[in-house]
């Protein structure tokens, strides 16, 4: 069998959890979430050899998740939020605190609240999520504290408010 | 240590970003500072809550890989990449041609001059008294008005202007 097809599908093995999961966090995508995956790693397929070049095979596949998630949602017709936060689940019992947070997450700007998802859900190092993204290490970095600093302070204003 | 540095280390540290040996001098450093300690664990459960009010939906296992159809996406890939490669051999191979055939195409000869050969005008005949003569000029003035009275004596120039042939006008 050829190396590359076994190569997709250990990483399929490894990470098409995540991915999925990547998918499914976006509202707009959750219900094509299991093409979308299988797309991703067609793509991966056919640009192969920029796997070896990448910083990590996870880097690599979230890149082109991305692009692919992108792709779809511009295919879509612009009704609605196109991305949005995955509702709580429904058993969970809510806390004001958590909802709060929510909000302040939801205010964030999207690319801050994207970095943050990258490390917060997907555990990608700061190098891996400069590579998915296509920006500077000192960027993602930047951007993460910032986005900590306004969910801090959102926090704190709710605390105080009586 | 100075409070910016300070908050970008604890970020680091609660994202897991810090090397092992960089960990421990700010644990050292937090054992030591109370505030630190105390804005350390604010940023930690900060980012807790942040997990949690962010937490994916439970997600069912994904379907298996559809190797069939990443070998039909290969087989594309390999064979547009092989199309390009002849593409572009073609192309090497046609400019290879071309400049091959510039230089040694044969070279267009500057044969038609002797081929028909020019014939210049024939010149007016100077007198050898030269140009502006008295002689010469009564002479072509005799030629244009078809007499043969060639006695220069009986003439003079007459120059009206520097850039005008001069006159010949008979002397009283």
């Amino acid at each position: 069998m050829d190396d590359a097809v076994l190569q997709l599908e250990s990483l399929y093995r490894d990470l098409s959890p995540a991915l999925l999961a990547y998918f499914r966090r976006q509202r707009a995508l959750a219900g094509s979430a299991e093409d979308l995956l299988q797309d991703t790693f067609v793509r991966a397929i056919r640009g192969f050899g920029r796997l070896h070049a990448s910083i990590s095979p996870r880097a690599y596949l979230f890149g082109i998740a991305r692009h692919v998630g992108l792709d779809a949602l511009r295919s879509l017709p612009p009704t609605g939020e196109l991305v949005s936060e995955p509702a709580a689940p429904a058993a969970a019992p809510e806390d004001a605190r958590i909802e709060s947070m929510r909000q302040a997450i939801a205010a964030l700007p999207d690319a801050q609240r994207e970095t943050l998802h990258l490390k917060l859900h997907h555990e990608l190092s700061y190098e891996e999520i400069a590579e998915v993204l296509g920006i500077p290490v000192g960027t993602v970095r930047s951007r993460l504290h910032h986005a900590v600093s306004q969910l801090r302070a959102a926090l704190t204003s709710g605390n105080s408010t009586p | 240590m100075k409070s910016e540095m300070l908050e970008t280390l604890l970020l680091d540290r609660a994202l897991g970003e810090l090397s092992p040996e960089v960990a421990a001098l700010l644990d050292a450093h937090l054992a030591q500072n109370p505030d630190a300690a105390r804005r350390a664990a604010e940023l930690a459960g900060t980012l807790q809550l942040a997990r949690a009010a962010t937490a994916a939906p439970v997600a069912s296992a994904p379907h298996p890989l559809d190797v069939g159809r990443l070998r039909r996406a290969q087989r594309t890939q390999r064979s547009a990449a092989r199309r390009v490669e002849i593409f572009r051999l073609a192309a090497c191979l046609a400019l290879g041609l071309g400049l091959g055939w510039l230089a040694h195409a044969p070279q267009p000869r500057l044969e038609i001059a002797a081929a028909t050969p020019h014939r210049a005008t024939p010149l007016p005949a100077v007198s050898p008294a030269g140009f502006w003569s008295v002689a010469r000029i009564v002479a072509e003035e005799q030629a244009r008005r078809g007499t043969n009275d060639r006695n220069e004596t009986r003439y003079a120039l007459r120059w009206e202007s520097p850039t005008k042939q001069p006159r010949l006008e008979e002397k009283p």
